[in-house]
């Protein structure tokens, strides 16, 4: 018998293939990156946003009959992610590693090197750690409506539904947090 | 300027835009780096792709059950990976079934005359059906398994592999070597792999208790007959009687009340809430939580509880009235909890009073909250001789499940932990020896003892000559710092201290063994990186833990990580290790004894 490739593997064993949320391959190609990134910007670590990644993406196979359609795929996923997220900052005791972390975690990677001058380069790193740094200090809501509406583009609808608060809870939270990064990027302005 | 100005309006989308290509080029180069995460996509592409990524294969995996026929109808090297707490259950094409242990990591494909599985890391249970005309192989780095039909376990870890045999009988091959496995029989190809009592190993199975129904009836039964012709007729068959009989002859569970406490054994021992006694064939347990009892019987440990009640080391006294000093707990790495075994290696633990703690929902998760509140006085007793280990094991296992209707599984999570090796500069500190003796009392508290044996201990560890006196671990403040003097203490000892001020589980890999005893100093700043509670209660500790008569004259020492590679040669790395916790799917409330 010819080997078959897990694709079909797949299609034996889902009610209905054409959903895309049964496509598990598929899910996982298309929000992968973007259900990772979200966590990573939320937890500050890469590991732990690896292992919640795999649980968001195992969790919402597993509940995938739950989906009722109400809301876009990309928004169900991130409330599974905002829930992982949530417990995970429950169990955290390990203050310690914050400050191991800290060292390690590093948000700038790579800056590419794109003709810039290196004090552009420097202006540019000082951005961008300190809306990384001032997103380290908002309060877990903030954080995740923040991260919500600015790096992942979600509407403010979709924000109250993947985090479960009210449209206007999600408002003053995100208020509050650009009010406290705007500052925070004064400060850092002025300092330099 | 304003915030709200609109040049700063401008700035703050800027930096929002490069704050997400950094994150975007963050969460790229980590998929890069990752060997099974596929080629890195751009976070916002749109177009979908079909890959054969073996990460996404092991999530759909969780519910495939293949109706094919035909020799195979896994694809060559289908990677499956456990993700997710809960493990995963895979039925092969010949109707074998693969309950994979969470985080565990195989392939499956085809064998030259069947299926062949590698195990790459963690725990597998095969149930292999019959063979007719092959066989199934499950492989790892070192071992290869060969059924025919049967039920068994493989672990692969990174020290080396283990099988252990459930049901039927398993070849096993080993370079050269081949051995034949029977129920019961487990076989590790290091000794550096540490093996516990099969019933025990599969825990985490969520068919557990199938298993140890199996293992007990194809096991226990006859290992005991076949003892039985050095024993006395009338003992071998009493012997045999005892081990088919897992359960307590008599048992009460009641309510506690709080306020009729019993008194304790001999010199206050053993009183009170939250104690378990046990003497042979008796078992008795005050006003317990069932959690706690959960724990106890699954295999949480006696002596990890979240408090200890007597100051030092703790200790068991057996029947014939010897105290018997236990290894303190604080000096162990953190994962997974002290068994009760006696300390005297070959000796039966068999009596003694032990403080269990309150089972705080770290160990022990799930089933109704009155689990947690609600408190339980226990009293039992078995036909005849039972040790502690099969009192407190399968014994009162048994109880739980016949009075509570308890139905557990146990499930492994990731969590951070430190692991400490040798710095690539090479060991620093030095062995030592320390020779107990007398030492004068000093007044005060026990930061002033623990100041008290610094002063007396630092200068003879400096000069790196012989200390007698108090051994051990003591800390003093000197000015900002904290300064650890180590009198003749081994590496896993000291993990364990560091463990303390950490909150995190330390566990030593530096292969320096346990025999090897050093004296030592290490003086690092009490900074930020430090838990703040563990700094509140030196900094509540006063003047009696100060060494320094002007603390602000002293320099800051540097960070405990930095201090450790420097002064001791010794690094601290993070790592993710696997913890145990059980939980509690099904259970009621007692009925009347």
């Amino acid at each position: 018998m010819k080997p078959t490739t897990s694709a079909a593997l797949m299609a034996v064993s889902v009610e209905n293939p054409a959903s895309e949320i049964e496509d598990v391959e598929g899910l996982i190609e298309r929000h992968r990156a973007r259900v990772l990134r979200f966590i990573f910007a939320s937890v500050r670590d890469m590991d732990v946003a690896e292992t919640l990644t795999q649980d968001c993406f195992f969790k919402a196979h597993r509940g995938r009959h739950a989906f009722r359609g109400d809301c876009s795929v990309q928004t169900w996923l991130m409330r599974i992610a905002v829930n992982l997220i949530r417990d995970h900052a429950r169990r955290r005791r390990f203050r310690f590693w914050e400050k191991v972390r800290s060292a390690g975690e590093d948000i700038i990677h790579e800056w590419p090197d794109r003709g810039l001058s290196p004090e552009d380069r420097l202006s540019l790193r000082q951005q961008v750690q300190a809306v990384w740094q001032a997103t380290g200090s908002l309060s877990d809501k903030q954080r995740t409506v923040f991260l919500l509406r600015f790096v992942e583009e979600l509407e403010i609808g979709e924000i109250a539904q993947s985090t479960g608060m009210t449209v206007n809870a999600v408002n003053v939270n995100l208020f509050r947090a650009v009010r406290s990064i705007r500052k925070r990027l004064g400060k850092d302005q002025r300092r330099s | 300027m304003t915030p709200h100005s609109e040049e700063n309006n401008d700035d703050f989308q800027t930096a929002v835009a490069q704050f997400r290509r950094a994150l975007d080029q963050r969460v790229d180069a980590h998929l890069k780096a990752r060997p099974d995460a596929g080629s890195p996509r751009a976070t916002r592409a749109a177009a979908p792709r079909v890959s054969t990524r073996p990460w996404a294969l092991a999530v759909a995996v969780a519910l495939v059950v293949v109706a094919v026929g035909g020799a195979m109808v896994w694809p060559r090297g289908a990677r499956v990976y456990a993700a997710g707490a809960d493990g995963l259950q895979v039925t092969l094409a010949d109707a074998s079934r693969v309950e994979m242990r969470a985080h565990s990591e195989m392939t499956v494909g085809p064998a030259s005359d069947g299926i062949q599985i590698d195990l790459k890391t963690g725990d597998i249970i095969v149930s292999a059906t019959e063979q007719h005309d092959g066989h199934l192989y499950v492989r790892t780095k070192d071992m290869t398994v060969a059924v025919d039909g049967t039920v068994f376990l493989v672990n692969a870890g990174q020290d080396g592999s283990r099988v252990g045999v459930i049901e039927g009988e398993v070849r096993v091959r080993e370079g050269a070597r081949e051995t034949r496995l029977r129920p019961g029989e487990q076989v590790a190809t290091s000794p550096t792999v540490v093996t516990r009592p099969l019933t025990e190993e599969i825990n985490w199975s969520k068919n557990a208790t199938a298993h140890r129904a199996i293992l007990d009836s194809k096991v226990i039964a006859p290992t005991m007959a076949t003892l039985a012709p050095s024993a006395p007729p009338g003992q071998a068959a009493a012997a045999s009687s005892q081990a088919a009989k897992t359960e307590f002859e008599e048992a009460s569970i009641r309510p506690c009340d709080p306020n009729n406490l019993p008194p304790g054994g001999r010199g206050g021992r053993g009183g009170g809430a939250n104690f378990l006694r046990m003497t042979p064939g008796r078992i008795y347990g005050t006003c317990l939580t069932l959690a706690t009892l959960v724990r106890t019987a699954y295999g949480g440990g006696l002596l990890d509880g979240p408090a200890m009640p007597r100051q030092g080391a703790p200790s068991v006294t057996t029947a014939d009235g010897r105290v018997i000093n236990l290894p303190d707990p604080r000096y162990f790495s953190g994962i997974g909890a002290m068994s009760l075994d006696s300390p005297i290696p070959g000796a039966p633990a068999f009596a003694g009073s032990y403080f269990l703690g309150v089972e705080d929902g770290v160990k022990v998760r799930g089933g109704p909250d009155w689990v947690r509140s609600e408190l339980y006085t226990i009293e039992a007793v078995a036909g005849g001789p039972a040790d502690a280990q099969t009192m407190r094991g399968p014994m009162l296992r048994a109880l739980l499940e016949r009075r509570f209707g308890v139905k557990v599984h146990v499930e492994t999570e990731q969590i951070p932990a430190l692991k400490l090796t040798v710095a690539p500069g090479g060991l620093k500190m030095r062995e030592g020896i320390c020779t107990k003796a007398e030492t004068p009392s000093v007044p005060g508290g026990r930061a002033a003892q623990s100041a008290a044996a610094v002063r007396m201990n630092l200068d003879a560890v400096r000069r790196g000559v012989p200390v007698t006196g108090r051994c051990g671990g003591a800390g003093a403040l000197n000015g900002p710092n904290l300064l650890m003097v180590g009198a003749g203490l081994p590496v896993e000892a000291l993990a364990g201290v560091l463990a303390q001020p950490l909150e995190v589980p330390v566990i030593d890999q530096t292969g320096i063994p346990g025999t090897a005893l050093f004296n030592f100093v290490l003086e690092f700043v009490l900074d930020d990186s430090l838990p703040r509670e563990g700094r509140d209660q030196l900094a509540a500790a006063g003047n009696e833990l100060q060494l320094a008569s002007d603390p602000s004259t002293v320099p800051r020492a540097p960070g405990l990580v930095t201090a450790l590679e420097e002064q001791l040669g010794l690094r601290l790395e993070r790592i993710r290790a696997p913890r145990e916790f059980i939980v509690i799917d099904q259970v009621e409330r007692p009925g009347p004894n």
